[in-house]
């Protein structure tokens, strides 16, 4: 096997991800009118209850019609036909390509073609009566539902400390009208827990009526331990991969990734099996990639900290970051507390234990206030071992974006590392204040 | 006895226009610069007219709309701009059930009834120029061209350039690189009409305008918005003689139909 | 036009207070805040209810973007622009951080933070099923324990439940006012008035009502378009009263916190004779209080349900089908974001709408009264 086709194949689960990523819709309707299942949407990682009930959890952007690129078709025809391992099919195919670019030019298309469909939905969004004064995430969420709600059977919510959220998921009954709501204890006082514990037997029940399925202990415990070993690997790639001096490819391609995963990581491309999978073998190929020195020598890039991005943000940013010689770093799901396990034990009461998850995250970091948000911010990058802060301040977001005064005097304070922040108001919109603020930015290095 | 002679006075944030109607006729009209002493303008044109027409105060009914209507201290009435054009464009069309106006400073989207021709919801811009006749004039100075052929200059780009950002400050650095990157200046202007009708047309379809739609305001008789327009609403739009006229021609109507009640 | 007036004797009523050694806590508005537990207490609650200014939002910018609500802005604005707008508010010993919208937070800790205001904390959920309620209990219990921890004294639940008779009794009066048949104006100038003194004004308030009902005259008369006033409330000194009443407007009901939430907030006597603990009469409330803003998932319903049903009872009464006002404070997060979905509704319901979104900065002034006189002309 030659070098040229490792390249390929060793990267094949990046592309899967990709793959499942833009070819939900079919996905989707197959799941819906052949086996009956139920869609159930869900946005931010909370998808363990709809997987624990057997319906199936889409974030909605799924649903829609994706450009998929001919290279990601042509790879799934191969897959379809005769698994993963390499074809003459494929390898013919890949041939046309410059073999270096390939993995960069189908991911970047990939992030393209999903961000100019967030474009499109946002401006559905907008058109369906949102004001352009909100945060894009909530407005194309809303395009989201409008284009696409009313195949849905239920949405599930959860509340959360932003308030224009909690508003939102009230009007998302104008397009899906089950609702499933779990009400999150704004703290961790007394007896809160059993609280929010009694409201998650609530929503679970709420889904065994729509789904038919009873979800018992043991269909909760499956679904957390596979929730946590895709937990675990991704946090390998951020705290391993991530923080290695030697990438298993381009960094803004590593970036890339990571974009992927943070997008797919809120449905798990609607199979968690599936998802497992691909992660593992993903944190399998960039470990034997960099065993094999293939890739690239990142030791003198610096590492930057990105986030928020989960409400939207210039998908140019790692680029323009990576020309300008630094690595960047998207680490969302990790400072909010969502990738924390949920333990599983024979003794233990899963509905608890998922309560438990929900409350850490809501306490200490998605935050009751803008200390516990950002004591977890610094927490993070002193983890992530990060060289510099980049806070993306998405205009309309008066929940995190507001934290910005706060966090740069803890990071100040408490790291001493340069920070900036930049604005997004809509993909495309100020990428030359970008360039002019990361350029700055980069020079304090 | 002769018919009470109606006048209305639109003082817009850029433009003061004037009309004097007659019979439900219009007899004669002025336009000028608002500049920064809306009432002095104002009192210019009226005395204009009122001479140029060999009329007296006593003999005219003034009805005052537009952004400095309270200004107008001649005035035996005001009225706002949305009921004003919203009267105007039945001047011109009486089957109008939906007006788009872009001024200035303001854009608004007016929805008509079947029933009376009364307003029955409108939208108006926010704070924000984006959509306005401002907008155009920020991108023409960008664009170093004058803002009276914008219009036709955008109209022979077969490939209008993505202008994403909706807001003026944004649009403007957004403008100045795409010229940094080579894009033709022809489609620059298409994208920035382009873009303009997409967030005027956004905010029209939120009230559920209809045909039969008439374009009013300055920046009607700029062609590339009307072309823009219609597609984004997909149906075909009108547009006046005279487009600026709408609100003062309406403001006179109204001021006709109150001294016949 | 500024109420100066109103401020100046606020400003003494405070001051006094002070010189008595009572604690003042301020907090951001609010319908789900307890401020009978702080009265109880010995503590005076001071609900900044007051408008913002340009300057006042200008000088937020360095805590917070300005894409936050202007309310929100303008709180910080109080605080921290020179010379002080309203120099009792450098009386304030606490700052009450809630939950009410993410704003609230985030001004409260700033505030805190800041101006070295000591922080109490009282957050509320999210929607109000059964949990939610034992929540609120939670919650209720932790401010009085928080503050009983400052006083050093015990807080006896009769002290609680004398507050929360004495303030039931206040907003049944207030209530009346909406009775009353005098200007929005004259209405709004009372409800102000009402929750920044609270129960200390009831006999002043009584008189009021008194001296308006031996008037006969029919001031409504001179407003021929009569209004229900809904979404974000209007704090003292706010211009867009006089907009509304210029543009020939009459508010006949003010659906707001500043308002009807306040006043409609009340038990019957039934209701407090059968709960023993006030802290469960308080929980009583929040689970009554069907139209406030701050839940989920069913306020926006019940307040178009509500808003309905008044324009029709209006209608028969009067003959007149009013319209409705919504104001939208710029980034508010609970108003403007389903302010197309409520119009909707309304609307669906026979019911006009005027979404009236603004912030509180002068330029916006000339267009605000083009929408309002549009309106009005509309209906």
């Amino acid at each position: 096997m030659s070098i040229f086709t490792e390249d390929i194949v060793n990267f094949r689960s990046v592309l899967q991800l990709a793959y499942n990523f833009l070819a939900g819709r079919d996905y989707l309707k197959k799941k819906k009118f052949q086996e009956r299942k139920k869609l159930i949407s869900v946005a931010l990682p909370f998808s363990d209850l709809v997987f624990a009930s057997g319906a199936v959890p889409v974030f909605p952007i799924r649903m829609e019609q994706f450009k998929v690129h001919s290279y990601l078709t042509a790879l799934n025809s191969a897959t379809n036909l005769i698994g993963w391992n390499l074809t003459t099919k494929l390898l013919s195919f890949v041939r046309k390509f410059d073999v270096l670019k390939i993995l960069d030019t189908v991911l970047d298309d990939v992030i393209h073609t999903i961000n100019d469909k967030y474009n499109e939905l946002y401006d559905l969004g907008i058109d369906h009566g949102i004001s352009s004064d909100f945060c894009y995430g909530i407005t194309g969420l809303t395009g989201m539902f409008v284009s696409k709600g009313k195949n849905l059977d239920a949405n599930i919510n959860f509340t959360i400390r932003c308030s224009a959220w909690n508003k939102y998921s009230e009007t998302l009954k104008q397009f899906v009208p089950r609702q499933i709501w779990v009400d999150i204890p704004p703290r961790n006082i007394d007896n809160a827990l059993e609280l929010l514990t009694d409201n998650v037997s609530q929503a679970i029940s709420d889904l065994e009526e729509i789904t038919g399925n009873i979800v018992s202990d043991n269909s909760l415990n499956k679904q957390f331990r596979i929730g946590n070993q895709i937990k675990r690997f991704y946090k390998t790639i951020l705290y391993e991969f991530s923080a290695s001096d030697f990438y298993p490819c381009n960094p803004a391609t590593f970036s890339e990734i990571l974009a992927l995963l943070g997008l797919s990581y809120q449905d798990y491309n609607s199979d968690n099996q599936r998802y497992l999978e691909s992660f593992s073998y993903l944190v399998k190929e960039m470990r034997e990639r960099i065993n094999k020195g293939i890739g690239m020598d990142v030791s003198d890039m610096p590492r930057i900290l990105l986030t928020p991005v989960f409400g939207g943000w210039e998908p140019e940013s790692h680029e323009i970051l990576y020309e300008l010689g630094a690595r960047t770093i998207y680490a969302d799901w990790e400072i909010l507390n969502l990738l924390e396990e949920i333990s599983v034990s024979k003794n233990s009461n899963p509905v608890e234990e998922y309560a438990k998850f929900l409350l850490n995250a809501t306490t200490r970091g998605i935050g009751y206030d803008q200390e516990a948000l950002t004591d977890s911010y610094i927490e993070t990058a002193k983890a992530l071992n990060v060289d510099g802060l980049v806070f993306n301040q998405v205009f309309g977001c008066h929940s995190i974006s507001n934290c910005y005064s706060l966090l740069r005097r803890k990071i100040r304070n408490k790291l001493e590392i340069p920070t900036t922040v930049i604005n997004f108001n809509k993909i495309g919109d100020n990428v030359e204040q970008v360039k002019t603020r990361l350029g700055a930015f980069m020079e304090m290095f | 006895m002769s018919e009470l002679k109606c006048i209305g006075i639109d003082i817009g944030s850029l433009a003061t226009k004037i009309v004097l109607m007659s019979n439900g006729d219009m007899v004669d009209w002025r336009l000028n610069r608002s500049t920064y002493d809306f009432k002095r303008v104002g009192r210019d044109l009226f005395d204009d007219i009122l001479t140029k027409n060999n009329l007296s105060r006593s003999e005219v009914y003034v009805m005052s709309t537009g952004y400095g209507r309270n200004t107008i201290d001649f005035a035996d009435d005001r009225i706002t701009e949305i009921s004003a054009h919203a009267r105007g464009v039945q001047f011109f069309y009486p089957e109008a059930r939906s007006v788009i106006d872009i001024g200035g400073q303001d854009s608004k989207a007016i929805l008509i009834s079947r029933k009376n021709g009364n307003v029955i919801d409108f939208q108006m811009n926010d704070k924000c120029a984006a959509g306005t006749g401002r907008f155009l004039e920020v991108m023409a100075h960008a664009l170093e061209i004058p803002i009276d052929e914008i219009g036709s200059l955008a109209l022979e780009s077969n490939k209008p350039a993505s202008i994403s950002s909706t807001c003026t400050v944004f649009a403007e650095s957004e403008v100045i690189s795409l010229f940094a990157q080579g894009s033709l200046k022809k489609d620059i202007a298409a994208g920035i009409h382009k873009s303009i009708a997409k967030r005027v047309a956004s905010m029209a379809k939120r009230i559920g305008v209809e045909p039969l739609l008439v374009f009013t305001g300055g920046v009607a008789k700029n062609i590339a918005v009307k072309k823009y327009l219609e597609k984004e609403l997909d149906f075909e739009i009108f547009q006046p003689e005279y487009p600026q006229l709408t609100g003062a021609i309406g403001a006179a109507l109204i001021a006709k139909d109150k001294n016949a009640n | 036009m500024d109420n100066i007036e109103l401020l100046e004797s606020y400003n003494s009523y405070l001051q006094e207070q002070k010189a008595n050694g009572k604690k003042i806590i301020a907090y951001l508005t609010h319908d789900n805040v307890p401020i009978e537990l702080f009265e109880a207490a010995g503590f005076v609650p001071l609900p900044l209810i007051f408008a913002g200014k340009d300057e006042l939002m200008d000088a937020s910018h360095s805590y917070l973007p300005p894409s936050t609500c202007s309310y929100a802005q303008s709180c910080i604005g109080y605080f921290s622009s020179t010379p002080r707008t309203h120099e009792f508010l450098d009386l304030a010993d606490y700052i009450l951080l809630s939950n009410h919208c993410v704003s609230n937070i985030c001004v409260s800790e700033i505030l805190s933070n800041n101006f070295n205001r000591k922080r109490l904390d009282f957050y509320v959920s999210y929607t109000r099923n059964s949990n939610a309620l034992k929540y609120y209990k939670l919650e209720l219990k932790h401010l009085q324990k928080e503050i009983e921890g400052i006083t050093k004294e015990r807080i006896p639940d009769h002290r609680i439940k004398e507050e929360i008779i004495r303030h039931n009794n206040f907003k049944t009066i207030v209530e009346q006012v909406s009775k009353l048949n005098i200007p929005g104006s004259e209405k709004l100038d009372i409800y102000q008035k009402a929750i920044l003194y609270g129960p200390a004004i009831q006999a002043e308030i009584e008189e009021i009502i008194s001296s308006y009902k031996s008037n006969t005259k029919n001031t409504n008369s001179t407003h021929p378009k009569n209004v229900i006033f809904t979404g974000c409330s209007i704090f003292i000194n706010d211009y867009l009263m006089d907009l509304i009443e210029d543009a020939g407007g009459n508010i006949v009901l003010f659906d707001t916190w500043i308002g009807r939430n306040y006043y409609s907030q009340t038990f019957s006597e039934e209701v407090i004779a059968s709960l023993n603990d006030p802290i469960d009469l308080l929980t009583k409330r929040f689970e009554n209080n069907v139209y406030g803003d701050h839940c989920v998932p069913d306020s926006l319903d019940n307040k178009i349900v509500f808003l309905e049903n008044y324009v029709n009872e209006y209608h028969k009464k009067y003959g007149d089908k009013i319209g409705v006002i919504n104001h939208i404070i710029k980034f508010c997060d609970h108003f403007s974001l389903f302010q197309s979905y409520f119009k909707e509704k309304l609307q669906e319901r026979g019911v006009q709408v005027l979404n009236l979104e603004r912030d509180y900065s002068r330029s916006i002034k000339g267009q605000l009264s083009t929408r309002i006189e549009a309106f009005m002309e509309m209906i």
